[in-house]
């Protein structure tokens, strides 16, 4: 999954904000994570700049799949 | 000259036939005792076939059940469009799709209770169908005819994030994910 969301990162800069934790050690990461209600990793959430979350994916998803979402995003 | 029909020799041996009777009722018994195992012990999976074992019940409420419920924090879900939902929801509700729910509802907590709508019962149906599947353990509220027979004030609008989020420049994508 890392280098997919690498590569939609960079395709993205400037477009859409990636901030990735790492639930192991990020406890602001853990507390964000319960608050979406997201019990499994990875979890995707895709938030628009409003603050209204537009979509949230759970698991293995494919680029294409991904990118379509990050589209959506306003 | 008569014919004979012709006789059996007495003298040969019977065919072997008790024992192998036997094996191959062994083998029968060897193969559900198998199997048997394998349904009981098998890791549930997503979307198998039969609900798995403790499947959450079901309880169609009504108008003032769902704001019962609401008042104790208890979940509430409407799997109709993006479109619809802006049109008027009840108040609360978060908006998760039918055509990707099995998706959205893979990351939810299985034991926690959760209220169920759509426009007329049918969509919210193939959502509790699913959440069964994947072996839901909390009770599944369902309101059973949709929000057409929802009596209570109505909301409209995209839905507020479930965490107070700040409006931001460009839009967020965050990533929950444990070491590599």
């Amino acid at each position: 999954m890392k280098p997919v969301v690498d590569g939609l990162e960079k395709e993205y800069k400037g477009k859409v904000e990636f901030r990735r934790y790492n639930v192991d050690n990020d406890t602001k990461g853990q507390e964000l994570m319960q608050q979406f209600g997201a019990r499994y990793v990875p979890t995707f959430v895709f938030v628009n700049s409003d603050g209204s979350i537009s979509k949230q994916l759970v698991g293995e998803n494919d680029k294409a799949l991904m990118a379509a979402e990050l589209d959506k995003l306003k | 000259m008569t014919k004979n029909s012709p006789n059996k020799n007495p003298a040969a041996p019977e065919p072997a036939r008790p024992n192998t009777a036997k094996m191959i009722v062994w083998a029968v018994v060897a193969v559900a005792l198998v199997a048997a195992a394998y349904l009981l012990f098998k890791p549930s999976t997503p979307q198998t076939g039969a609900p798995a074992a403790g499947a959450g019940a079901v309880v169609n409420v009504d108008t003032a059940k769902i704001q019962e419920l609401q008042g104790q924090g208890v979940r509430i879900v409407d799997v109709r469009s993006p479109g619809e939902y802006e049109g008027g929801h009840i108040p609360g509700a978060v908006n998760e799709p039918i055509d990707t729910f099995a998706q959205s509802s893979a990351s939810w907590d299985k034991t926690q209770p959760v209220i169920i709508y759509c426009q007329s019962g049918n969509r919210s149906q193939i959502a509790i169908d699913q959440l069964k599947q994947s072996g839901y353990q909390g009770t599944i509220y369902h309101l059973a005819n949709g929000i057409m027979e929802w009596s209570g004030p109505t909301e409209q609008g995209p839905a507020s994030a479930a965490p107070a989020l700040k409006p931001t420049a460009t839009p967020v994508m965050y990533e929950f994910f444990t070491g590599w």
